[in-house]
């Protein structure tokens, strides 16, 4: 209907602002799109709207990919998506949404993680750290 | 022998009829379906995960327009260089409450907040007022509703509004459509019984602007009255009607006390 | 024998009957028309869409196509839906893999599929030990009431699967 008027499609990320060494925390996100799955029909030309969705969600942590995530038309429209990450270090997470047309857009947030004395844990190389054995 | 078996055949028939008076429902204007302590809101009849995904601020859907909507209150608009935000402020003309009172007079004519915010941008602002029903006008009518969010429906039937009102009272006690429905035989008498698959709420609009999912986008009051007509097989009238606003401050009125709940996510 | 005054001896008939036996006899050819046409079920990936009623033995197909004939894990997802959604456009699942996420003890695809749906294939996840634990939420689109399938390949070659049915009394065009 109007859906051509919106200029700016609204992604929304929530990270949590802290986190100790090692605990998990829930990263959320919310996209605002159609995601059109081209089997609806115009109801009084009956021509397919055609298909046009979110194809790939990839977050990345410092640059590293850490999650990905592919979806097809059964996904709903406004997708919600939440999933889990472990604080290691502190860092830029980034989620990033790929349309099928190949349009991205992306949003960033910073996570600080404290050490068990309250430091500041700064991020360093992240390839020299191994997940299962710096953290019990 | 034969008059006689058709005598009964007319008999059967026409007992079947639905003859009856109309049921008289008159009610005086003090007096409502619902006392105040039975009003329940349209989240009372929604299933568990759903009412989770409104409560949430983060989940809802509906707060992207209402982040849309906080974004368009601060943009400069029109001829006159203004935004919303420069007379509407915290200190003076702040509008938190002001979505309670909605619909309203405003020069001898019943309004609801959408139409009274195109008036405000064609006058105030000298700017090119919204098409009714487009994404931007719904966004700031759910912001100006988010930010009154808790407080106590409160429209007024006084002085004016009185005709209007009796107005809406007539079409909500109406029967329309194929289907020969009026709006007091299921949200008055059937709230919490199924038809067909949905759960029949009271019929409440204190969670308007609401995002709903058979649309996947936010719906304005009218939109919603369009579907409930579309539904009896009656003829739907234009959104921004008279006759639609008359039945907006009819329903209004029937949940006065009801905490505003918008954005609100129903089916 | 004579067809258009070529002569057909018997040799040339036996040879040729017998090269087509061997060719149906082929047991790769036959185990890849019973696995599935993997290229056919990617109908999801072109702009066209031809396949718009479900069909519950193309599903079958797909679900067997990602298991590949291997041993079935028990207990390893924990799938949460509603047993009955308010509308088909928004059904909110979850699910999470009971593994350790260390070494190669971490689920490296999730795939979630409706069995049901006109394209049963909604979504595949891809973690790695970074993830802390395996475990998302998400909303997606049923047509009618059917059973949400989660597969999870792990690492190390195994694969672990669960189903949840869900009554949808309002579909959705997905």
């Amino acid at each position: 209907m109007a859906n051509e008027e919106r200029k700016n499609w609204r992604r929304r990320l929530k990270v949590p602002k802290s986190a100790n060494k090692g605990e998990i925390i829930i990263i959320k996100t919310m996209a605002e799109h159609v995601m059109e799955p081209g089997v609806r029909r115009d109801p009084e030309t009956g021509v397919i709207y055609p298909k046009k969705i979110i194809d790939t969600v990839i977050c990345r942590f410092n640059g590293m990919q850490i999650f990905k995530s592919q979806w097809y038309s059964g996904v709903s429209a406004n997708p919600f998506m939440s999933f889990k990450m472990k604080a290691i270090t502190s860092g830029l997470v980034e989620v990033e949404w790929v349309d099928d047309y190949g349009q991205s857009s992306y949003k960033k947030a910073v996570l600080i993680v404290y050490d068990s004395d309250g430091k500041e844990i700064l991020p360093i190389k992240i390839d020299s750290i191994n997940p299962s054995k710096d953290i019990m | 022998m034969s008059y006689v078996i058709k005598y009964f055949f007319a008999l059967i028939l026409f007992s079947s009829l639905d003859l009856a008076a109309e049921e008289e429902y008159n009610y005086k204007n003090s007096e409502k379906p619902y006392k105040k302590s039975e009003l329940k809101s349209g989240s009372y009849f929604s299933r568990e995960e759903t009412r989770a995904i409104e409560l949430d601020e983060f989940e809802n859907p509906g707060m992207i327009w209402v982040e849309r909507g906080s974004e368009l209150f601060n943009i400069q608009m029109g001829n006159n260089n203004i935004a919303c935000s420069n007379c509407h402020n915290q200190n003076n003309n702040s509008l938190i409450g002001a979505a309670t009172t909605y619909p309203k007079i405003y020069e001898n004519k019943l309004i609801n907040l959408e139409q009274k915010i195109n008036i405000c941008v064609d006058n105030n602002m000298n700017a090119e007022p919204y098409l009714l029903e487009s994404n931007n006008l719904l966004s700031l009518s759910s912001f100006i509703t988010y930010i009154s969010k808790g407080l106590p429906m409160n429209v007024s039937i006084e002085a004016e509004a009185q005709k209007y009102f009796n107005r809406g009272k007539e079409i909500y006690f109406e029967r329309v459509g194929q289907m020969n429905l009026a709006c007091n035989q299921c949200h008055d008498n059937l709230a919490g019984s199924y038809l067909r698959a949905e759960k029949i709420s009271q019929g409440h609009i204190n969670g308007f602007p609401s995002y709903l999912m058979r649309w996947e986008n936010i719906a304005s009051v009218h939109r919603r009255f369009q579907f409930c007509n579309n539904q009896a097989r009656a003829e739907p009238l234009k959104i921004g009607h008279d006759d639609y606003n008359a039945l907006q401050l009819y329903i209004a009125w029937r949940g006065n006390g009801l905490l505003l709940e918008s954005p609100s996510v129903r089916r | 024998m004579n067809i258009n005054n070529k002569n057909y001896s018997r040799r040339k008939v036996f040879s040729f009957l017998s090269g087509i036996f061997i060719a149906l006899c082929n047991k790769s050819a036959i185990a890849e028309f019973k696995a599935g046409q993997p290229f056919r079920d990617r109908f999801q990936t072109y702009r066209q869409t031809f396949r718009i009623e479900p069909d519950p033995e193309e599903a079958q197909r797909i679900v067997k196509n990602i298991i590949k004939g291997r041993e079935i894990r028990d207990n390893l997802i924990n799938l949460k839906a509603p047993d009955i959604a308010e509308n088909g456009n928004t059904v909110p699942i979850s699910f999470s893999v009971n593994c350790s996420m260390n070494n190669n003890d971490f689920p490296k695809t999730v795939h979630i599929l409706v069995l049901d749906n006109p394209f049963p294939e909604i979504a595949k996840f891809y973690f790695t030990p970074f993830s802390g634990e395996a475990s998302v939420s998400i909303r997606i689109r049923m047509r009618t009431s059917s059973n949400i399938v989660a597969i999870a390949e792990m690492a190390d070659g195994t694969v672990g699967e669960t189903k949840s049915y869900v009554d949808v009394t309002i579909g959705a065009c997905s």
